[in-house]
């Protein structure tokens, strides 16, 4: 007698187990602790804090715990976790000039005031494993820097402004921004709502596309104007008070391109824009968002659009991978009703068709005859 | 939220929900059921108290449907005890012209609509949605109804609605996708006559 | 997956949260109105996309999370739910959405079509004819049924604005130029109320006549795409064709192996791998009915004959 495939809750529960053995692996190793993550992983904690749009590093680790290090599963898990957050209100926009900076280049000036500061990198590490990591090993501490930073940075884009020499920004918009995470996203974008939608996009999908710019495919001649990481005060102002107070403090990572110039009978050649910003540190996100945000508005400064990173509708609704690790791994699921309407049609078409009864000599063909 | 918001210094006498999940969700349920088979009409149970002239429908109506996110006008004053009693309970934003206004709520049946959103071609849903008390909504006829929703026809009679506000909808409507969908009340009553719904007025002696 | 009925009556009355600290059915309750106002625009504008602020949620995108997400927004505590996906109540997908509701809703759970107030479904609409007063909520994966023409949302907006349907006819056309015949076989689109045209979410063709004029209220969700659409009872739903070539449905020659109906949609399930074969009713909850109502099918794997198949 046929009993057709159960699922049902016992089989759930069991892969439910299973998992959280594979998560626990030898139980003779100590376990990870949420500190080790955070201090220790703390990049891949940037990472899932910044795509999960969720600065929270506590909750990010735990996430990258729960995941057993897979990254975009501990995304999904953060992104969850924020959506039944209750929402107070918006901070005051962050003023990355005033950072306390642990890092700062510039690629477009030798020297330039504030100076460049080359803060923790991997930029000029050879990527020699290092084996004395194997065992547990003191690792040298940095000495303090002598010279005093400046406690209020000017951005490269600034002094370039004070020229005219580079397009202004646009002023701070009064109105309440656009949030993506709580509306269907609109095309045209506007660029909050672009911007927003490549702050979480996934890193690999925005370092590709701004990669595909550099081969040619909608170039947009990006100079690492400036990038700088180090940490900023989040304030608020609270209706009672009137005035702004700080409620916190987070690491971030700013990058601005300047890109291909622009001039018109009117206005006299610029160099444009191109805007990167990241929660924690993350230099290969911020730089590939600020190439995409100059791409994107291709259209808007009149450039011939015909690369994929230049497509807005292409590049927004295809960058967060929340969206396309679910899809992807959506064709899991049983499709077994779909695939019946799809044999009955193929088989009706074979049966009608004259051809794949008298001259298909496929060697599958000959095969099923044989047998049969 | 309370960030965003005008400082509330106003506690209104008469009580919203007593429990918000539990009774908004079977007061949408019938706004839904309404709407969905137009014509119908559903009665409101819960123990809300509403200043006048807000009827509790209007009122559970209202508290289902507005929050800080939804743009409302209304045929009442800012101060109105029904304005304040809105404010306070859903955080709603109140607009100056009717165009702007996601929600229109007349305690009294105008004549005429005034300017309101009718949507897009291409945006249809950004469409205003009216709430109109009435004085009583029964089945017995005035207005036949059909379109999506209905098996036949429907037959309604909202009392105090003027024939020349039909018209109006009905010229709105002819625009569809655009439209507007209007949801009735009368004291505990709710019915909805959403923008696909053709009326077609019944002679009565009266005329 | 037992209701605690008392209790949950009171937590709920009592609290906005339920025992384990989240929201009824999950949502918090600005989120369900916004959800709310979406669908109810959608009923209003019958097969026109709604866009909405989709939430991410605990299950995957493409999940069901957009059925998941309207369901959490109509359900109540007195609700009676029943989940199923590909027609059955007991696959591993249907049964956690299942799951879901039970643990974070506390509602009662059926797997009796005529029993329940809302049913969840994935790539069916059950055979058993949908009762008003009943809510059926799709799962869509791909909201759009132009995206297959034209991808972009900016010019399938512009077509549905302008009702330019006429691409969409081109294409199935072109499908019975090459093969004879219209050869889509499930998400076949439909136009509603002589409108928008639509897409009835991946079922099979042989479910979209019980769309037209059905008494029940068709809602469906697509959360990673951000979409809500209803149809409200009694409305008209036509699967497109040509007078030269009518709209048809799926049809076998065998009848259900379990329960020997003829008139249901039926898997087919392999036996062995000597070609052998039998075909059930997708429809479980269908099939179980017929069987205790004493219908018997032919049980035995038989062996298939290309001749057999229509």
């Amino acid at each position: 007698m046929y009993v057709a495939v159960k699922g049902g809750d016992a089989a759930i529960e069991n892969s439910q187990a299973l998992l959280a053995e594979e998560r626990r692996g030898d139980r003779r190793i100590p376990e990870l602790t949420l500190d080790q993550i955070k201090n220790q992983l703390s990049l891949s904690v940037d990472r899932v804090m910044a795509e999960g749009s969720l600065y929270d590093r506590d909750l990010a680790a735990l996430a990258i715990k729960q995941a057993r290090g897979d990254i975009v599963e501990a995304i999904f898990l953060l992104r969850a976790y924020r959506t039944t957050l209750p929402r107070f209100g918006n901070t005051l926009p962050i003023d990355t000039a005033k950072m306390q900076i642990r890092r700062r280049i510039s690629a477009t000036f030798k020297d330039l005031p504030g100076g460049q500061i080359l803060g923790p990198s991997f930029d000029y590490t050879h990527r020699l494993l290092d084996f004395s990591l194997v065992e547990n090993s003191d690792s040298p501490v940095a000495e303090e820097a002598s010279d005093n930073i400046l406690a209020e940075m000017p951005r490269v884009t600034e002094l370039l402004n004070d020229e005219g020499l580079i397009e202004k920004e646009i002023d701070v918009n009064e109105q309440e921004p656009f949030d993506v995470t709580r509306n269907s996203l609109k095309f045209p974008a506007n660029r909050e709502a672009r911007l927003q939608n490549l702050a979480r996009g996934d890193e690999g999908f925005l370092l590709a596309l701004a990669y595909s710019t550099q081969r040619g495919w909608g170039k947009t001649h990006p100079f690492a104007g400036e990038i700088r990481m180090g940490e900023v005060v989040v304030e608020i102002i609270p209706e009672e008070l009137g005035f702004p107070i700080e409620v916190g403090e987070i690491t971030v990572t700013e990058c601005q391109m300047v890109n291909q110039f622009k001039g018109s009978a009117t206005i006299p050649a610029q160099f444009t824009r191109g805007y990167g910003l990241t929660f924690g540190h993350n230099e290969r996100k911020a730089m590939s968002m600020g190439i995409l945000d100059r791409s994107l508005r291709s259209k808007e400064l009149g450039e011939a659009v015909n690369a994929p990173a230049q497509d807005e509708e292409f590049v927004l609704s295809h960058s967060c991978n929340v969206e396309a690790s679910g899809f992807v791994q959506h064709l899991k699921l049983p499709h077994y009703v779909d695939f019946q309407s799809e044999l009955v049609t193929v088989r009706a078409l074979r049966k009608a068709s004259t051809f794949s009864e008298k001259n298909d000599v496929s060697p599958d063909s000959k095969n099923l005859e044989a047998a049969e | 939220m309370a960030l965003l918001d005008e400082s509330i210094d106003y506690i209104p006498l008469e009580t919203g929900f007593d429990d918000p999940v539990y009774e908004s969700q079977i007061v949408f349920r019938k706004i839904l059921k309404v709407m969905s088979e137009p014509g119908t009409i559903k009665k409101i149970k819960n123990k809300l108290s509403a200043p006048a002239p807000m009827t509790k429908a209007t009122a559970a109506i209202c508290l289902t449907l507005m929050d800080f996110q939804t743009k409302v006008w209304m045929d009442l004053p800012r101060d109105s005890e029904a304005s304040k009693y809105l404010k306070f309970h859903t955080g709603l934003k109140f607009v100056e012209h009717s165009s702007e206004a996601d929600f229109l709520v007349f305690f009294y049946a105008p004549d005429e609509f005034p300017p309101l959103n009718l949507g897009t071609d291409e945006n249809p849903e950004t469409a205003a949605t009216v709430i109109i008390q009435t004085q009583s909504l029964d089945d017995t006829g005035k207005l036949k109804l059909t379109g999506p929703g209905i098996k036949k026809s429907r037959f309604l009679n909202a009392e105090s609605i003027p024939t020349s506000l039909w018209d109006h909808r009905g010229k709105a409507n002819s625009l569809f996708p655009k439209g507007i969908d209007i949801i009735l009340t009368s004291n505990k009553q709710l019915s909805a006559l959403p923008r696909t719904t053709k009326i077609t007025m019944i002679k009565t002696e009266k005329g | 997956m037992t209701a605690i009925s008392g209790d949950r009556k009171r937590s709920s009355r009592l609290k906005e949260k339920t025992l384990d600290g989240y929201n009824f059915a999950y949502l918090d309750d600005q989120t369900k109105r916004m959800i709310r106002r979406a669908t109810l625009k959608a009923v209003a504008i019958p097969g026109y996309q709604v866009p909405f602020g989709s939430r991410e949620m605990p299950l995957p995108f493409g999940w069901g999370t957009g059925g998941i997400q309207v369901t959490a927004s109509i359900i109540g505590i007195d609700d009676t739910l029943k989940v199923i996906d590909q027609g059955a109540d007991d696959t591993t997908n249907a049964v956690n959405i299942r799951r879901f509701f039970a643990k974070t809703a506390g509602v009662e759970t059926t797997e009796n079509t005529s029993d329940a107030s809302i049913i969840q479904t994935r790539h069916r609409i059950p055979e058993v004819k949908l009762k008003s007063d009943q809510i059926i909520v799709y799962q869509v994966p791909i909201p759009e049924p132009l995206r297959w023409i034209e991808p972009r949302e900016q010019e399938t907006r512009k077509m549905h604005a302008l009702t330019e349907y006429g691409v969409m006819h081109v294409g199935l056309y072109e499908n019975i130029a090459h093969f004879g015949k219209v050869t889509t076989s499930y998400d076949y689109p439909v136009q509603v109320n002589d409108h928008y045209v639509m897409s009835p979410s991946p079922i099979p063709k042989f479910d979209n006549p019980k769309m037209d004029k059905m008494p029940a209220l068709q809602l469906f969700g697509a959360g990673r795409e951000k979409r809500i659409y209803a149809v409200p009872p009694y409305t008209k739903v036509k699967s497109l064709d040509f007078d030269d070539h009518p709209f048809e449905i799926e049809s076998w020659s065998e009848c259900c192996a379990l329960c020997g109906s003829s008139s249901s949609f039926l898997d087919e399930v392999i036996t062995d791998d000597k070609g052998s074969r039998m075909f059930v009713c997708s429809d479980s909850n269908f099939c179980a009915e017929r069987r205790a109502k004493g219908h018997k099918g032919p049980g035995l794997p038989r062996k298939l004959e290309i001749k057999d198949i229509e």
